[in-house]
C-alpha cells in the first residue's frame, strides 16, 4: 500500500488537479512556437525568388541557409515571446499550484489528509516545474526536428537552444519563487497578485525614486554608473545573461550565477513560509502577522516620496534656488504616507474602519520619510560638497561632455562604449592632486553663482560653465562619480584644464584617435574594412589604409603638444575621418549579411607639423577651406538678430495703443522680418570671403571649451561651378559659417538692415 | 484515545480556544456541543492536524498529531463544508483517498454509494448539500480511520438519512472499533448517538461526561408528600439539584442513583410518586444551571 502513495501517486495526483495549466503550457509550446518556428522557415524559403537577383546557384543556397540558422537561432533561443510565456506560466503555476492554502475549506481538507507538509509542497513544487519544462523540451525538440528537416539546423542553433533553455529554466525557478513567496505571504488570490507587482516592481520604483531625489536635490549628480535596473530581479539578471549573449556572444556567468543563486535562496525562503505558514491564515490579506508592519512601512515610505517627487516636478519646486514649492512636497509626502498606510490597513483587515489603526505605523513611516526629505534637501550627507583627498584616489577619469564630437567610442572588441564607458575603462589619470583641486575649485564658484533654471546668466561677470563628469577611483575599491561644472574663462580653470587635458592618460582615454583600440582594428588586415580620407568635410582627400596607419603613428606622438588652451584657440586645419566597418559574424540581414561601422575623426591641427608635413608630402594638404575656383556664387544671409530682438522687445513694452498695434501688426504680416541677403559673385569678394569661413559641421564641433564660435547671425551659401569636382562629390551647395569677429567688413555693411 | 490537555488557539489575538481539556476514549460516539463560536471546529480541526495549537498538548494513541501521517491516517475529518476537488465525481475522490489512506475500503464505498443512492459518476458539484454531506461521510467511513471526526456533517440530512448514517456507524464500531467525534450546535441532534458528551462555551470546556453516567446519577421525581414534615425530611436527605413545585405536586431533579433516592423516599409518607426518565436536554439544564449557565440560551437557541 504504501507504493499507492508513494511520490509519483501524489505527483499524478496533483497533475489532475491542475490539468488546466498543463494545457495551457503544452499548447504554448508543444503547439504555438513549433507552429511559428515553422512559419518562419516557411517565409526565409519562400523569399529565395526575390534573392535571385542578387544571388545564384551555390551563393544563393548559402545566403539562405544562413539566414534559416540566424532566424533559428533567433527562434531557439532567446526569443522574446517565449520569454514573455515562460513568465506568464511561472506565475500561473505558483498561484494555481498553492491556491488551496487561500481557502479554508481546500486547507481543511489537503491539511487533514495524512500527507507530509513537506512531501505535499515538493509535489506542488516540483509539478510547478514539470509544468513548464516538460512541454518546452519536448517543444524544444519538436522544433528541432522541424528545423532540422528544412535544412535549418547545426550546432551552433542547438547551442543556442542549449543554452537559452538554461537561462530560460532558471528564470522561470526565480519567477516561479518570487509568485511562491508572494502566494506564501498572502491569504487571497488579490493579495497575492498585488504582492507579485509588488516583489517585481519594488526595487525598481525605489532606486527610480532615490534616483529622481538624488536628481532634484544633488546639482552634482550624475546618471553614470547609477544603476536602474535591481539587483534582486529574476528578469533584470535574465536581462543581462540575453544581452551579453545576443550582443558581445559571451556568456555572463556572474548574472547566472547570481539568477540561480537568487532561484535557490527565495526557493529556501518559499519552503521555510510554507511550513511556518498556519492553516488560519486562508482568506485573509496577510499570513503571516509580523510581516504587516514592516510592509507597511516598506510601500508607504518610498511611495509617499515618490510622489512628493511628482508634485515638486509639477509644481515647479527648485531646490537649488528657492524653497518655494517645498511646502506642497512636504504636504504630499506626510498625505501620502497617512493615506497609504491607511489603505494598506484597511486591506490587511478588510474592513473600512480599520483605516486609521496601528498609528504607531503610520508615524513610523512619516518619521522615515521626513527623515530622507531632510536628508536630500539639506544635503546632511555631503553630496554635493563630496571631493575625496587626493591620497584617498587611485586614479581619475575627467570627462569633458562632447567634447570630441563625430566620433565612436569602442572598446578592443569594437563594441560602442559611451564617452564615459570610454574613460572609464581606459582613462587613469595620475595627476589626481590637479583633478581634486579643479573639482573643488570649480565646486565653489559654481555654487557661488548658484544654480537656476529661471535666470540667465550674465557670462561676462559669472563666466562661461562647461558640462564634465569626474570619476573617482578611490583606494578603497570604490568608484565616485560626480558632475562637474567647469568656468572655462577662469585662469585656474584653464590652467588646471591644461594640465588635465594636456596629460598623455587624458588622451589615451579620452580621443579615440590616440587608442591602442583603433591601432588594432586598422592593423586587423583581414577582418576590418578601412575608409580614410582627409579633408575639412566639404573637401576630402581618400586616404589608403597604409598611408592613414602611418599618418596614425604620427599623430599618436604628436598628439603630446595638445593641451586645453590650444584646441581651444586654434581652427582645425582639417580632420582625418576613418571609417571603420566589418561584417557582423554569423548575421544574416533580409537580403545580404549585416555589418557595423565606427566613424572616427581626429582634428589636425596647425601645431601639429609632422603631421601637416606628412599630408603636405603625400599631396593631402589643403592651405584652404573654401578654394575659390570652385565657386560659382555666394549667397550670405544676416538674420540681424540684435535688432530683431530690440524690435521685438520694442513690441512688447509699448502701451497698447495704434503704434504697438502698427508694431505687431507688421510682425504679423511677417514685416518685422531683419534677414538681409547678399549674393556675391565676384571673384575678388569671393576670395574674401573664402579666406575667413569654415565649414559648418567643422565648426560646430567646438562647444565645450567655449573656443572659437560661429558668428550666429551670418550663414553662407556657397554654390559650386557646375564643372566644379565638388558638384559630383559633395553637391551643388555647401553651408559655411565665419568666425566670431572675422565677417569681412563688406559683408556686414551689405548685409545690415535699414527699416 | 484522544488527549486534549490544555489547549488553548487564538486568532487575531480572540481565543477561540481557552485551556481546554477534553479525553476521548476510544470506541464511543463522542458529541462536541457548543454555540456558534464555541471552538467545536477548531477543537476538532486540532486534531485533525489541520491547525497547531498555540499552548497545550494534544495527542492521538499517545502520539503527537500535527503534521504526523502516522496518526493521521488513523483520523478522518470531514469538514462543516466539505471539499472535493473541481469538476469531480465520487469516483475520482475515492482514487484519491485510497491513494493516501492505505486502508481505504473501495468496495464498501461503492456498496454505500448505492445504498445510498448516489450517482458514482456524477460530478460532485451538481450534487446536492445533502448528497455532498452524504458523500463525505462516506468518504469518511470508508477511509478506515479509527477516528471519524465530523463537523456539524449532521446539519442538513434528512432523518431517514441520519438513521442510516448511525446505523452504519454502530456496525462500524462494531466491527473494527471507529470512534466518531461529532461537534454539533444541536444538542437533540446528539441525545441518541453520543456515548460521552462534552460542552464547549466561549472556548473552555463547561462539562465532559458519559450520558450513561450522568443518567443514572441525576433522576427526576415528582411526588405528592402526604405531610410537611415528610417533605422537610425527604429534601434534606436528598441531594437536590431543581425543585419545581406546582401545588403540591413536586418536582424533583435529584443527583444520586435510583436505588438510593428510592431508599430516602421510602422513609417518608407519600401520597403520590413517580421516578421519570431524564432527556438529555434535562440532564445539560440541571448541570449546566447548578455551575450558573442558562443552557437553554447556549445551545437550545
Amino acid at each position: 500500500m504504501t507504493s499507492k502513495s508513494s511520490f509519483l501517486v501524489n505527483l499524478k495526483e496533483n497533475s489532475k488537479r491542475r490539468l488546466w495549466v498543463w494545457v495551457i503550457s503544452a499548447l504554448v509550446f508543444m503547439l504555438v512556437f513549433p507552429v511559428m518556428t515553422a512559419i518562419v522557415i516557411s517565409q526565409i524559403n519562400n523569399s529565395a525568388p526575390y534573392l535571385s537577383t542578387a544571388y545564384t546557384g551555390e551563393a544563393l543556397e548559402r545566403f539562405l541557409h544562413g539566414k534559416l540558422i540566424a532566424a533559428m537561432r533567433e527562434q531557439l533561443g532567446f526569443f522574446s515571446a517565449r520569454i514573455i510565456a515562460v513568465l506568464g506560466i511561472a506565475v500561473i503555476s505558483a498561484v494555481q499550484g498553492f491556491s488551496y492554502l487561500y481557502s479554508r475549506k481546500k486547507m481543511d481538507f489537503y491539511m487533514g489528509m495524512p500527507v507530509k507538509r513537506k512531501k505535499r509542497f515538493l509535489v506542488i513544487w516540483l509539478n510547478g516545474i514539470l509544468i513548464y519544462v516538460l512541454p518546452a523540451l519536448i517543444g524544444i525538440l519538436i522544433e528541432i526536428l522541424i528545423a532540422a528537416g528544412n535544412g535549418a539546423m547545426d550546432r551552433s542553433v542547438l547551442g543556442c537552444a542549449a543554452f537559452a533553455f538554461l537561462a530560460d529554466f532558471w528564470l522561470y525557478l526565480g519567477v516561479y519563487h518570487l509568485a511562491l513567496l508572494a502566494v506564501m505571504m498572502t491569504g487571497n488570490v488579490i493579495i497575492t497578485g498585488f504582492g507579485i507587482v509588488v516583489f517585481f516592481l519594488y526595487e525598481y520604483v525605489v532606486r527610480w525614486t532615490l534616483n529622481g531625489y538624488k536628481s532634484f536635490f544633488f546639482r552634482y549628480f550624475n546618471y553614470y554608473n547609477v544603476r536602474t535596473e535591481p539587483v534582486l530581479s529574476p528578469v533584470s539578471l535574465f536581462s543581462n545573461i540575453t544581452s551579453a549573449f545576443m550582443g558581445e556572444k559571451v556568456t555572463d556567468f556572474k548574472s547566472l550565477a547570481m539568477l540561480i543563486l537568487f532561484s535557490v535562496i527565495t526557493g529556501a525562503i518559499v519552503y521555510v513560509c510554507y511550513v511556518r505558514r498556519p492553516a488560519e491564515a486562508a482568506g485573509r490579506a496577510m499570513a503571516f502577522d509580523m510581516t504587516k508592519p514592516a510592509i507597511k512601512v516598506l510601500l508607504a515610505v518610498p511611495a509617499s516620496l515618490l510622489a512628493g517627487l511628482v508634485i515638486a516636478e509639477m509644481v515647479g519646486y527648485d531646490p537649488m534656488s528657492s524653497s518655494d514649492g517645498m511646502g506642497y512636497m512636504i504636504f504630499v509626502i506626510l498625505a501620502v504616507v497617512v493615506i497609504g498606510s491607511a489603505l494598506i490597513q484597511v486591506i490587511y483587515e478588510f474592513d473600512l474602519k480599520g483605516a486609521l489603526h496601528k498609528k504607531r505605523e503610520i508615524i513610523i513611516s512619516g518619521m522615515i520619510a521626513a527623515l530622507v526629505f531632510v536628508i536630500f534637501q539639506f544635503d546632511l550627507l555631503g553630496f554635493d560638497a563630496y571631493v575625496p583627498e587626493p591620497e584617498q584616489v587611485e586614479s581619475i577619469a575627467f570627462i569633458p561632455q562632447n567634447y570630441e564630437q563625430n566620433t565612436a567610442y569602442f572598446d578592443e572588441e569594437g563594441n560602442y562604449l559611451s564617452e564615459e564607458e570610454f574613460a572609464d575603462r581606459y582613462m587613469y589619470l595620475h595627476n589626481v592632486e590637479e583633478v581634486c583641486e579643479l573639482a573643488r575649485h570649480s565646486i565653489e564658484g559654481y555654487d557661488q553663482i548658484g544654480f537656476d533654471f529661471q535666470r540667465s546668466y550674465d557670462e561676462e561677470k559669472e563666466g562661461r560653465w562647461s558640462e564634465s563628469t569626474v570619476l573617482y577611483r578611490l583606494k578603497n575599491g570604490r568608484t565616485v562619480c560626480r558632475r562637474l561644472l567647469v568656468n572655462v574663462d577662469d585662469e585656474q580653470t584653464i590652467g588646471l584644464l591644461d594640465r588635465i587635458i594636456g596629460s598623455r592618460e587624458f588622451k589615451e582615454g579620452y580621443m579615440t584617435g590616440v587608442s591602442a583600440q583603433l591601432q588594432n582594428l586598422i592593423g586587423e588586415d583581414e577582418h576590418y574594412k578601412i575608409k580614410a580620407n582627409y579633408g575639412n568635410t566639404v573637401y576630402r582627400k581618400e586616404m589608403s589604409r597604409t598611408e592613414a596607419a602611418e599618418f596614425l603613428e604620427i599623430y599618436r606622438e604628436e598628439v603630446s603638444k595638445a593641451n586645453f588652451t590650444n584646441i581651444r584657440e586654434n581652427m582645425p586645419e582639417g580632420a582625418l575621418h576613418i571609417q571603420i566597418s566589418e561584417e557582423i559574424p554569423g548575421s544574416v540581414g533580409d537580403y545580404e549579411k549585416l555589418t557595423r561601422s565606427w566613424y572616427v575623426n581626429i582634428n589636425i591641427y596647425s601645431f601639429y607639423e609632422e603631421c601637416l608635413d606628412y599630408l603636405r608630402t603625400r599631396g593631402y594638404y589643403m592651405d584652404y577651406q573654401l578654394n575659390p575656383e570652385d565657386v560659382a556664387y555666394i549667397q550670405i544671409m544676416n538674420r540681424n538678430n540684435e535688432i530683431y530682438q530690440k524690435l521685438t522687445q520694442e513690441a512688447s513694452d509699448m502701451p497698447a495703443g495704434a503704434e504697438a498695434a502698427a508694431v505687431i501688426d507688421r510682425d504679423y504680416e511677417s514685416d518685422l522680418d531683419t534677414r538681409v541677403y547678399a549674393e556675391y559673385t565676384g571673384k575678388e569678394e569671393i576670395e574674401q570671403i573664402a579666406a575667413c569661413c569654415y565649414p559648418e559641421e567643422m565648426i560646430g564641433y567646438y562647444d565645450w571649451d567655449k573656443g572659437l564660435e560661429a558668428e550666429n547671425d551670418y550663414w553662407i551659401y556657397v554654390y559650386f561651378n557646375t564643372d566644379s569636382p565638388l558638384t559630383k562629390s559633395y553637391g551643388i551647395s555647401a553651408s559655411y559659417r565665419f568666425l566670431k569677429g572675422q565677417v569681412p567688413a563688406f559683408v556686414a555693411e551689405d548685409t545690415r538692415y535699414q527699416e | 484515545m484522544i488527549e486534549i490537555k490544555n489547549v488553548t488557539k487564538s486568532y487575531d489575538r480572540i481565543k477561540a480556544v481557552d485551556d481546554v481539556s477534553v479525553t476521548i476514549r476510544e470506541n464511543t460516539v463522542f458529541g462536541l456541543i457548543g454555540t456558534n463560536g464555541a471552538g467545536k471546529s477548531t477543537v476538532l480541526r486540532m486534531v485533525a492536524g489541520v491547525l497547531k495549537q498555540e499552548s497545550g498538548e494534544i495527542t492521538v494513541d499517545g502520539k503527537p498529531v500535527f503534521d504526523n501521517i502516522e496518526v493521521k491516517r488513523n483520523i478522518y475529518f470531514i469538514a462543516d463544508e466539505p471539499y472535493f476537488f473541481a469538476n469531480s465525481n465520487a469516483m475520482d475522490m475515492q482514487k484519491y483517498l485510497s491513494s493516501v489512506y492505505p486502508d481505504f475500503a473501495v468496495t464498501d464505498f461503492y456498496n454505500y454509494l448505492m445504498n445510498f443512492g448516489l450517482d458514482k459518476k456524477r460530478k460532485i458539484n451538481t450534487y446536492s448539500k445533502g448528497m455532498k454531506k452524504q458523500l463525505a461521510l462516506i468518504c469518511g467511513v470508508c477511509s478506515g480511520t479509527k477516528y471519524l471526526l465530523c463537523d456539524e456533517t449532521f446539519d442538513g440530512l434528512d432523518p431517514v438519512m441520519r438513521q442510516g448514517i448511525k446505523s452504519i456507524f454502530a456496525s462500524e464500531m462494531e466491527r473494527r472499533g471507529m470512534t466518531p467525534v461529532i461537534a454539533s450546535h444541536n444538542l437533540r441532534e446528539l441525545e441518541d448517538i453520543c456515548d460521552h458528551v462534552g460542552l464547549l462555551h466561549k472556548g473552555g470546556v463547561l462539562l465532559s461526561r458519559d450520558l450513561e453516567d450522568m443518567k443514572c446519577n441525576i433522576q427526576k421525581v415528582q411526588c405528592v408528600f402526604k405531610a410537611t414534615e415528610d417533605e422537610s425530611k425527604a429534601i434534606s436527605a436528598l441531594d437536590i439539584m431543581k425543585n419545581e413545585k406546582r401545588g403540591s405536586l413536586n418536582v424533583l431533579t435529584v443527583r444520586g442513583s435510583k436505588a438510593e433516592i428510592m431508599a430516602i423516599f421510602a422513609t417518608v409518607n407519600t401520597i403520590f410518586f413517580e421516578a421519570l426518565p431524564l432527556s438529555l436536554e434535562e440532564i445539560f439544564i440541571s448541570e449546566t444551571e447548578v455551575v450558573g449557565y442558562d443552557i437553554k440560551k447556549l445551545i437550545l437557541g
